[in-house]
This record gives C-alpha cells, structure tokens and sequence, in this order.
C-alpha cells in the first residue's frame, strides 16, 4: 500500500507521461476495481473489459485529478460510471420492481432444495447470498459493494456515487433489509435447526 | 422512536457510522426491544457469511497488466505524434476572429455614424481627387497639344460660368481699391517713360 505523498508523486510522473509510474499506481486498486465491477455485472469477461476501460480513462484523464479526495476515490468514481453506463446500455439496470419479483421466483426455487441438515454456513445459504446479492437494484448494490465489500466509509463510498452520506447510509440499510427478507428462508430453518 | 428508526442505527453501527451519541440510544433499545436484537442478529449472521464468499480475482491478471501498458504506450505515442499546438497556434482562430469582430466594431461605430458619414466619404473623394490631379498633370506636362487644349476648356469653363454676372455689383475691400488705383499710377509712369502708351 502506498501512502499519500508516493501516490502523488506517481500521479504527478504519470501525468507527465510515465508509463509506468501510473501501472504502480493503479496495481494496489486494480482487483478491488475488477470486484467492484464483477460485484455489478456479475460476470468476469465484462469485469476485466470494464476493468481495462476504467483504468484507460483514468490514464487519458489524470489532469482532472485534482487531488481533493485519494486517488482510490476518483479511480473508484470513474469504475462506477462506466459500470453504470455499460449496464443502461446493455439494458441490465434492475429495477426495484424487478428484484421484488425475481426474490418471489428464486426464493420457491430455493426453498424446495433446501434440506433441514443444512446449517446456516452451509453451501446453499451462500448460493442463495449470491443470487441475492446479485438481484439487488444497482444503486444499492453499489453502495453496499463500496462499504460492505471494498471498505470504504460513507463519507469516500458518498463521494464516489456523487450523493450525501445520508443516502449512503439509508441505502444500505434499504440493501440489508432486502437481503435480510431475501435471505427469510435460510435464516428460520437456521433458527429451527 | 419507532423500531425501523434502530433498524437504520443497526446497520450505520455494522458500517462503524454511528455517532457515540446514537449509539448510546441504540444499545438502551436494544436492552428492551427482542426484535431489534434479532434483527441485527440476523444481519450479522449474514455479514458473517459474506466475508467468507470466495473473492473474485481476475483470471489473467498479468495478461490484462500487459495490455493496458500497451495501450498506454500507444496513447502517449499518438501524443508524440500529434504533439498539441503552442499557445498562439492554439489561440490563432479565436485571435482572429477576433480582430475581425473589433474592425466590423469599429466601423459600425466610427466610419458609420450618419452624421459623419459623408465627410468621411468627402474626404475619400478628395483623396482620389488628389490622386487624380497628380496623374493628370503629369499628362498634361508630356503632351504638349493636349495641355493646350485643356487650357482652353478651363477658360471656357470659367467664361461660362461668369458671363451672367454683373461684375459691377461686387464690391471690393477698401485696400484692394487703393491697391488697384496705384497699379493703374504706376502703370501709367511706366508707358509714358517707355512712350509705349499707345502700344496698350
């Protein structure tokens, strides 16, 4: 990890067209960049693609940066809108509606091929926060992402959606409650067990 | 405060967001309120396991590395190539138009005034005028029947156009008159002492 002052001195070569001043500023973010993305399109080819455009972009765009918040922010700032504009393209963007209704299917489907010996760490249970976590509506899947997942406060995970923290900390705690009603069915058989 | 109102203290607590303050309301709740207790249970529990699913690593990290320092390399090529214009090139167009726009400026608000328009437009046509006594003069003085010529037109011009006068209606300056009549005495000595006076 490297502090503050080497990451400005990497970007500030990298500006001037170093080439590898930038691939060791970017190499700490680069895979939590990739599962951030993968976290949103679910699927590795786009992850890597996304990844590659988002680092792209950051390199063409350096003299933006203007150094008020870390260079992971920005990075972070510039994955999310092209995730975001590759997900309306392809028509992925889910909407509330759609998840409510996707939890109705996937839940019966799950519920069936539960077995009572199967505890609340079993395999299945993990199956299912998968298929969860993936149905959640993008913006909250991203802000959970951001906090639960890369571990960014609410402050860095509020500056790189462009919002408040207030909405950072209310859509989590919507995402948690949509997982928690998603998840109702592994939760009571854990209990009963 | 409701139960829905923890709920979210609950989850900005699991995100380390929650003020001591807050946090203090929270856990006198949680003292007396089961469901709340069982609802940050449950997310824990959840949590718990979403730090155990396996981390997703891009397959050929090294592969990717390569070709982004590729597309790198050829981004600052292309820089090279087309190296940015300096400053004044950059700025020719809009300097430019620019110059254009104060010279319509200025003629709108100078050369355009009604008022002053058509001494300026006097003065241009004595500027050719000037231009055209010049060359010709310059004609007349090589040829020599043509300067003859145009002395006769000039004094035609001129009888004509004061031939309907009555030159005894003008009247002179008083000097101009003195001046006259001493001419005419000193003429007059001249002829007598020459014995020429017949001869005018």
């Amino acid at each position: 990890m490297i502090d503050r002052e080497q990451e400005l001195d990497l970007v500030n070569r990298a500006r001037r067209g170093e080439v590898e001043a930038f691939m060791a500023l970017i190499r700490t973010y680069q895979v939590p960049i990739y599962r951030l993305i993968y976290r949103m399109t679910g699927n590795r080819e786009d992850a890597a693609d996304l990844m590659q455009e988002t680092m792209l972009k950051a390199y063409t765009g350096l003299k933006k940066f203007k150094a008020r918040s870390g260079f992971h922010t920005w990075l972070y700032r510039i994955a999310v809108n092209e995730t975001l504009n590759f997900l309306q393209r392809s028509g992925r963007e889910k909407g509330k509606m759609e998840y409510l209704d996707e939890i109705d299917t996937t839940e019966s489907g799950l519920a069936v091929a539960a077995s009572p010996e199967e505890t609340l760490m079993g395999e299945e249970f993990r199956t299912g926060l998968e298929q969860a976590l993936a149905g959640l509506p993008a913006d909250y899947k991203l802000a959970f992402t951001l906090v639960v997942f890369q571990g960014l406060s609410h402050s860095e995970a509020a500056q790189v959606l462009g919002c408040s923290e207030g909405t950072v900390s209310w859509k989590i705690h919507e995402a948690r409650k949509m997982l928690r009603e998603k998840m109702r069915p592994y939760l009571d058989r854990a209990r009963e067990v | 405060m409701k139960c829905t109102h923890y709920q979210k203290l609950i989850s900005d607590r699991m995100d380390g967001s929650l003020s001591p303050a807050s946090q203090k309301k929270l856990e006198t709740h949680l003292k007396t309120c089961r469901a709340c207790r069982l609802y940050e249970e449950e997310l824990k529990g959840i949590e718990a396991e979403i730090r155990k699913l396996p981390a997703v690593e891009p397959e050929n990290l090294a592969v990717l590395e390569g070709e982004l320092r590729e597309r790198l390399v050829r981004v600052e090529a292309e820089k090279r190539t087309h190296k940015p214009r300096s400053w004044g090139l950059k700025l020719a167009p809009a300097l430019a138009a620019g110059a254009f726009l104060v010279m319509v400026a200025l003629y709108l608000l100078v050369f355009n005034r009604p008022a002053e328009r058509d001494q300026n437009l006097d003065l241009a046509s004595l500027m050719s005028f000037e231009d055209s006594y010049l060359a010709l003069t310059q004609t007349l003085n090589s040829d020599e029947r043509l300067n003859e010529v145009y002395n006769e037109e000039i004094l035609n011009s001129i009888f004509e156009e004061v031939k309907d006068l009555n030159l005894e209606e003008l009247t002179y300056p008083e000097d101009y008159q003195e001046q006259t009549i001493d001419n005419d005495v000193n003429i007059n000595l001249l002829t007598e002492k020459s014995g020429l006076s017949e001869g005018l």
